[in-house]
């Protein structure tokens, strides 16, 4: 895979909201996981950000975020989103199931595409680049993190890859319906999380390699065979897991879920968390084990160089 | 630097199954949009002639309330495309697929059931992500070491595509399954009336009286091999893609700009990728929905990319309407009939062309074709160009 | 309240101008274009469904669009002759 390095991280969840790799003091022992609304106001134009619900919002609030601090023309614009715009989605289906059908209002369908959140950075950017969205359930951020590095073996350079996924209380009450415990969808988060990346502009920290594996198998085995393929010394890694985890891997852990909730594309928060882990020089390299699901995984390698 | 060939076709919409009986239909003018009835009324558009029990029957699968039709229509293309072709087990499989109404069609039951709480089921939201449908799609083919969902509205299929040769072309896989599904559903009906874009007669692509779209369902999926794959497994190929390109309008997240600008940077792009010139394209399958903003605009990118030498071009979204995700890859199976069959469609519905230059094809055309370009354009700005040539 | 501040108040809520109230937007403003609100295409279309949901009027013809969403001045003209 195309080496790919990071230079700008900005996420948003419960932990409010993240700007570059020195992190504030993280807050633990939440009990819920709804993400701080940041000030959007002061980065997306009052008439653009009025039609927008909450994943739109933390995704542009992020996505032009990092574009002003670099001040770079994308080549390409990737995002992942595991769920899209629940919100406008729920809306517009109300709507279009209300007994008293007239006028239908059209916004909340305009905004409802999954590509809203990579069409609107185009959008307020101006950008006319190679636009992807991606939306492979846990695996989505993943993918697209996979599609930014075929993209530089195209010749891309400058790429804003990013992933979002928002909560709303319909999730909560299917989820009962469907029989998940309360301590469960207690657990349900959302969030933002964005990052200038370049395959051919060095930085300090890069994503070395990114593996999915769709179908089940033992992640003792899949994380020993990806760590020694990458000949990685264990010692020298952290390991970040997006779901809690009862598993042992001789490595330190931590889990982004009791930050952040868990989300289909917390993986992506979870990166912004190696990167802070990274820069501090805590660890050589940080593996993020996307466990949400019991059937596959996904494993982002990042290190530090 | 190996070529990306196609081997496999597969395609199922309101003119029925297949890829040859698709030509048939399109050289014969055939139209597959019809009344389709709703509440007291009715509205055009093109429906698939199978109910979703004899689509799971003819897939070989147990129906089940909770499948939903975009999955079963998936699957059904993608077993079509892989049917008569040799299946390759030396290397990995990779399957790319385009999606955006997913599993709307069940999850609508849900609201619709909102005022009767006895009706409400929550299980017909287990596949309401686009993701849940391209697994159950893939789950019932065969392995997959990489499985991906593409999700930009009217482009994802063309995009699935590109991604695919991209793949190909890069090494990194051998074997792709590329594609798009998207089934009829209130939700994108209604969407599109709102939007006042929903033609309530049958839909006229690139007419100057236009009003707007008919909308249509289906899937199409293409099976790509390298060269080292393609001498492993003995498929014929039967076309290459040779050109492929992704760019953004930036305009507006609905409509396109006056001049089509994503569209000319598509365009523009894939013809470099392809390293070929605007005058050797033979035949353009266009975007063309039929309503005011998308003609205006792609006529418009057209003319600036050709530089007033258009080549022959029609939209065949008045046969089958507009499929949305599954469109890209749909109109991309039709254009390599086209390829194949030497034969370019006529754009159907036209009484007052925009264009008085007979490039716009009133009829089909038949003529010696050696590489063919077939568009999509979707919200967001998504802009998506495909060139296919002879094999 | 009179139609003109009434049809304000629509535009505000449904338009979601959580920024303005109804003292902002002077009767003859245009709301359309960068010399005016700022509204687009989309607005256009949520006007149309205020004009029928709330005023029980309907604009046919979407070509009139252009000269009766002119302003809030130009909006109740059209209602207040509909409505005759």
């Amino acid at each position: 895979m195309q080496k790919l390095y990071i230079h700008q991280a900005v996420s948003i969840s419960a932990q409010g909201f993240w700007v570059g790799f020195s992190l504030p003091v993280l807050r633990e022992n939440l009990q819920r996981y709804r993400a701080i609304d940041a000030d959007y106001k002061s980065v997306i134009p009052a008439m653009a950000l009025r039609r927008m619900s909450k994943i739109t919002k933390m995704a542009l609030w992020c996505g032009l975020t990092v574009s002003k601090n670099t001040g770079l023309d994308w080549d390409g614009i990737i995002v992942g989103t595991g769920l899209g715009n629940l919100a406008d989605t729920e809306k517009f289906l109300n709507l279009i199931s209300s007994p008293d059908l007239g006028l239908i209002s059209p916004t909340a369908f305009t905004q409802s595409s999954h590509n809203t959140l990579s069409g609107q950075l185009a959008l307020q950017l101006k950008n006319h680049g190679y636009n992807m969205t991606h939306v492979q359930r846990n695996f989505s951020f993943e993918n697209a993190l996979k599609d930014a590095s075929l993209q530089c073996q195209f010749g891309l350079k400058a790429i804003l890859l990013g992933a979002a996924d928002e909560h709303i209380p319909l999730l909560d009450h299917l989820a009962k319906e469907a029989g998940y415990e309360e301590a469960d969808i207690d657990k349900f988060g959302e969030g933002a999380s964005f990052f200038q990346l370049s395959a051919e502009q060095p930085s300090e920290i890069f994503v070395r390699d990114v593996l999915v594996k769709t179908a089940g198998e033992d992640p003792l085995q899949s994380i020993g065979a990806f760590l020694e393929k990458n000949q990685v010394d264990i010692d020298s890694t952290l390991l970040i897991s997006t779901a809690d985890t009862t598993y042992d891997f001789k490595m330190k852990q931590r889990s982004v879920a009791e930050l952040a909730g868990k989300y289909m594309t917390s993986s992506g928060i979870a990166v912004h968390l190696a990167c802070s882990y990274l820069a501090q020089q805590d660890y050589q390299y940080v593996l993020v084990w996307n466990n949400h699901s019991t059937n596959g995984l996904g494993l982002i390698l990042l290190g530090h160089a | 630097m190996t070529a990306v060939n196609i081997t496999g076709l597969g395609v199922v919409s309101a003119l029925g199954v297949g890829a040859a009986h698709h030509f048939n239909q399109l050289k014969s003018g055939v139209v597959g949009i019809a009344r389709y009835p709703r509440d007291e009324d009715f509205l055009y558009a093109g429906k698939v002639n199978f109910t979703n029990r004899q689509l799971a029957a003819l897939c070989g699968v147990q129906f089940s309330n909770y499948t939903s039709r975009t999955a079963l229509l998936g699957l059904f293309a993608a077993k079509e495309a892989l049917s008569r072709i040799k299946s390759v087990r030396k290397f990995p499989a990779a399957f790319v697929n385009g999606a955006t109404v997913g599993g709307m069609d069940l999850s609508e039951q849900y609201f619709a059931g909102k005022s009767n709480p006895a009706q409400r089921d929550a299980r017909v939201f287990e596949m309401h992500d686009l993701g849940a449908n391209t697994t159950f799609i893939a789950n019932h083919l065969r392995d997959f070491q990489y499985v991906n969902t593409i999700s930009t509205a009217c482009s994802s299929a063309a995009n699935s595509i590109m991604q695919g040769a991209q793949l190909i072309r890069s090494g990194e896989f051998q074997y792709v399954l590329v594609g798009g599904t998207d089934a009829l559903c209130d939700f994108t009906i209604e969407g599109f009336k709102s939007l006042m874009v929903y033609d309530s007669a049958l839909c006229q692509p690139f007419d100057i009286n236009r009003r707007g779209l008919n909308l249509g369902e289906g899937a199409a999926y293409l099976l790509l091999e390298s060269d080292e794959c393609i001498k492993e497994s003995g498929n014929p190929c039967l076309a290459k893609v040779v050109g492929w390109a992704n760019r953004n309008d930036a305009f507006h997240n609905t409509g396109t700009s006056p001049e089509g600008i994503g569209a000319q940077k598509a365009m523009l792009a894939a013809l470099e990728i392809a390293n070929l010139q605007p005058a050797e394209i033979s035949y353009i399958n266009a975007h063309g929905t039929g309503t005011l903003n998308n003609d205006l605009s792609e006529l418009a990118a057209m003319e600036a990319v050709f530089e007033g030498q258009l080549p022959d071009f029609s939209s065949t979204k008045g046969a089958i309407g507009h499929t949305l995700a599954a469109s890209g890859a749909i109109e991309a199976v039709l254009s390599i009939t086209s390829l194949l069959g030497n034969c370019a469609f006529g754009n159907i519905g036209l009484t007052d062309p925009m264009t008085p230059s007979q490039v716009l094809l009133r009829k089909p055309k038949t003529k010696e074709i050696h590489h063919v370009m077939s568009n999509s354009f979707g919200f967001g700005g998504n802009s998506t160009s495909l060139i296919f040539s002879k094999g | 309240m009179g139609l003109q501040e009434e049809i304000k108040k629509h535009l505000i809520e449904q338009l979601n101008l959580e920024d303005l109230t109804p003292g902002d937007i002077a009767d003859d403003q245009p709301l359309f274009g960068d010399a005016g609100i700022g509204l687009d295409s989309i607005d256009a279309l949520e006007i149309i469904v205020i004009l029928d949901n709330q005023f029980g009027v309907v604009l046919d013809n979407p070509e009139l669009g252009r000269e009766v969403f002119k302003s809030v001045n130009t909006l109740a003209d059209y209602i207040e002759k509909s409505r005759s």
